[in-house]
């Protein structure tokens, strides 16, 4: 009997296995068929793409220098990956983690250079409070928005960007300019040291955010499989119709789910400026709330995917960077790479290898 | 403000209205068709980039719109590929298009003109301004309507024949049975898939029209993500004007009239950032007043 039950134990592992393999391989598939996409662009502008990759994984992965690069990109991907991965799984598209990561980021700066005489153990969850709290009032407009009158919030969370950006630029440049930046930009004085994270990785800037933000992840998979609110999340993601009919308050799920996507990316917004800029400098350019959500889509939508999908494209980007400096190919071909990694991810069809569709011809 | 004021307020109107009405209209065939197209901005930029690259090297600014259309309706087939085809999410798609044109536009521009940021150039040819013959002697109303590119004029026209496409032609009627009701047109035996491939390239086609006059309309040049958001702000025109081509039209008037008002208001007192934020906060209003259900759409968490 024992060995049956052991054989059991197998075969369900070997089947966990299987089943991994089969949500993993599309994305694989995905990543392949960018890369190729992308080196015919590379052969098009006059350069070797076999020579532009392997200086981009160089530049990703070899040396403590560019490994803490990485690590440094991926930080902040983590938590607006994170962050869109909440809102998603309860059925609302946030594409408004680069709002919500920026006003984050400015009031994170605000507490760290206004409060003075704080030490550090309490300085740091102040301004890491800020900035959750600022993130989430930026998501509760398009929350309630979509909520109470049913608007899209793919759109209302994307404006919500642009007035971000403004709104930002308008505080620090009216209000709260420091010195010393030089050309167009401008820029709020240093937070203070109270306020700023530490180096896990000296001299690089890789902060003990990038620990947090997989335990993070780590418990917003407990959240999801085991307890009761995580359940809720996933059946309205899945059916919010059916979520009514089992007496789960949509509103309520989806506001909360809405409000901590918010505060995630606020964090993120808020870690990137104590663990490594420092001080808030407008205007804020930020493409890392749309890369969480390919972040997101490279994880399939699971928090402890979203640290792989982060990490994937944390390296992506220092390694874009390393490309530039040393070959001239512009490191813009990592945001092509990126349009082409999730176009290819959510072509189900192109990606699966047991062809066949089932819904017929009337798509 | 006095009168001139006012009518450099409504002639900038008619003039960042064109772009928006144009990538409208493309949004309402593929929205009629039952396909959310947010790819509208991305379709808009990369045409907007051909139409300008195109423009310098011919020196011809109606070569410069033939490459912007060409381009967008090839975008809009890709987009059709993939939506239909391989069956992507189409909104994930479209976010996907936009950002894939935002780095395409970025790294072709470096790797052709040498340029990061802006390409500018005198050699770059706009397109030629059209002096209306009555209306220009006309005091005030020559000030607003006048002197436009001609593509002004024809954003109107092709919203009107688009109008008269969708309610008094077969393809109209296919178009609005597929979205409305894909299996009940699909029995009916029109071909959905055909239906919604033609809605996509014509959006592309359209939105190739916006970005040659926001490429050439006015300023000549072109800017990385120079269509900032306006792609966007078209689908919201489109949702709200329930794709019908009257309302769209007039809601992307608004939007225009938005925009116009955001740059006169920088030449007053109020600071730039504020006056940069009205359309987008009009359009989270609009959003608001559009629709009081549910969205439409499906994601799909596969």
């Amino acid at each position: 009997m024992t060995r049956d039950v052991a054989l059991g134990r197998q075969r369900s592992a070997v089947k966990v296995f299987t089943s991994m393999l089969r949500s993993i391989l599309p994305v694989v598939t995905a990543v392949l068929a960018a890369l190729a996409a992308g080196a015919m662009l590379i052969l098009i502008s006059g350069h070797n793409p076999l020579v532009a990759y392997l200086e981009l994984f160089r530049g990703a992965f070899i040396g403590r220098a560019n490994l803490a690069n990485t690590l440094q990109a991926t930080t902040p991907l983590l938590y607006t990956g994170l962050s869109f991965m909440i809102a998603f799984r309860a059925g609302i598209f946030n594409s408004g983690g680069d709002g919500q990561l920026m006003v984050g980021a400015l009031a994170a700066t605000v507490a760290g250079v206004l409060i003075r005489g704080w030490p550090a153990h309490l300085h740091v969850p102040l301004a890491m409070g800020a900035g959750i709290l600022a993130g989430a009032v930026w998501a509760l407009v398009p929350a309630l928005v979509r909520l109470r009158y049913g608007a899209n919030e793919i759109i209302s969370t994307m404006m919500m960007n642009f007035v971000a950006l403004y709104l930002t630029d308008y505080l620090v440049q009216n209000h709260f300019k420091g010195s010393g930046v030089i050309g167009t930009t401008a820029a709020t004085p240093r937070i203070l040291a109270s306020a700023q994270l530490a180096s896990i990785m000296p001299p690089y800037l890789v902060t003990a955010a990038l620990p947090a933000g997989i335990l993070l992840a780590i418990l917003l998979h407990a959240i999801l499989r085991r307890t009761v609110y995580g359940y809720e999340i996933n059946i309205t993601g899945t059916n919010s119709t059916v979520a009514e009919y089992a007496g789960i308050s949509v509103f309520r799920v989806m506001l909360t789910a809405m409000l901590v996507s918010g505060g995630v990316a606020g964090l993120g917004g808020a870690t990137l400026i104590m663990g490594v800029q420092k001080r808030f400098v407008t205007p804020f350019v930020s493409t890392l709330g749309l890369n969480g959500i390919i972040a997101c889509l490279l994880g399939r939508n699971r928090p402890l995917g979203v640290v792989v999908g982060a990490f994937f494209l944390g390296a992506l980007q220092s390694g874009g960077l390393f490309l530039q400096y040393r070959t001239f190919v512009s490191e813009r071909i990592i945001l092509v790479l990126s349009g082409l990694i999730i176009l290819f991810v959510t072509a189900t069809e192109l990606t699966r290898f047991s062809g066949r569709t089932e819904e017929g011809a009337t798509r | 403000m006095n009168a001139v004021g006012i009518s450099q307020l409504l002639a900038t109107t008619v003039r960042m209205t064109t772009p928006l009405v144009l990538a409208a209209t493309g949004g309402a065939f593929s929205h009629q068709s039952g396909v959310w197209n947010i790819g509208l901005e991305g379709m808009m930029l990369s045409a907007s980039f051909a139409s300008v690259g195109c423009s310098y090297l011919t020196a011809d600014p109606w070569v410069g719109v033939a490459a912007g259309v060409i381009t967008g309706a090839s975008l809009g087939f890709v987009m059709a590929l993939f939506v239909l085809r391989f069956r992507a999410n189409e909104i994930i798609a479209g976010l996907a298009l936009n950002m894939l044109c935002e780095g395409l536009t970025a790294y072709l521009m470096m790797t052709f003109f040498g340029t990061r940021g802006s390409f500018v150039s005198a050699r770059i040819v706009g397109l030629p301004t059209v002096q209306l013959p009555i209306i220009k002697e006309v005091p005030f109303i020559g000030g607003v309507l006048s002197g436009h590119s001609p593509l002004v004029y024809l954003s109107w026209v092709l919203l009107a024949v688009a109008s008269y496409m969708f309610y008094h032609t077969h393809f109209g009627l296919n178009l609005r049975a597929v979205g409305e009701h894909p299996e009940a047109a699909n029995a009916a035996g029109i071909s959905v898939v055909r239906t919604r491939y033609t809605a996509l390239i014509l959006a592309g086609v359209f939105c190739g029209l916006a970005g040659a006059q926001l490429g050439l309309g006015f300023l000549c040049m072109f800017a990385e993500g120079m269509t900032s958001g306006r792609g966007l702000i078209a689908f919201t025109a489109v949702i709200f004007g329930r794709a019908v081509p009257c309302l769209v039209g007039a809601a992307s008037l608004l939007f225009g009239f938005a925009e116009a008002l955001g740059i006169v208001l920088q030449g007053l007192n109020m600071p730039t950032q504020f006056s940069m934020m009205v359309p987008y906060m009009l359009t989270i209003v609009i959003l608001v007043l559009a629709v009081r259900r549910r969205p439409s759409y499906v994601l799909s968490q596969n």
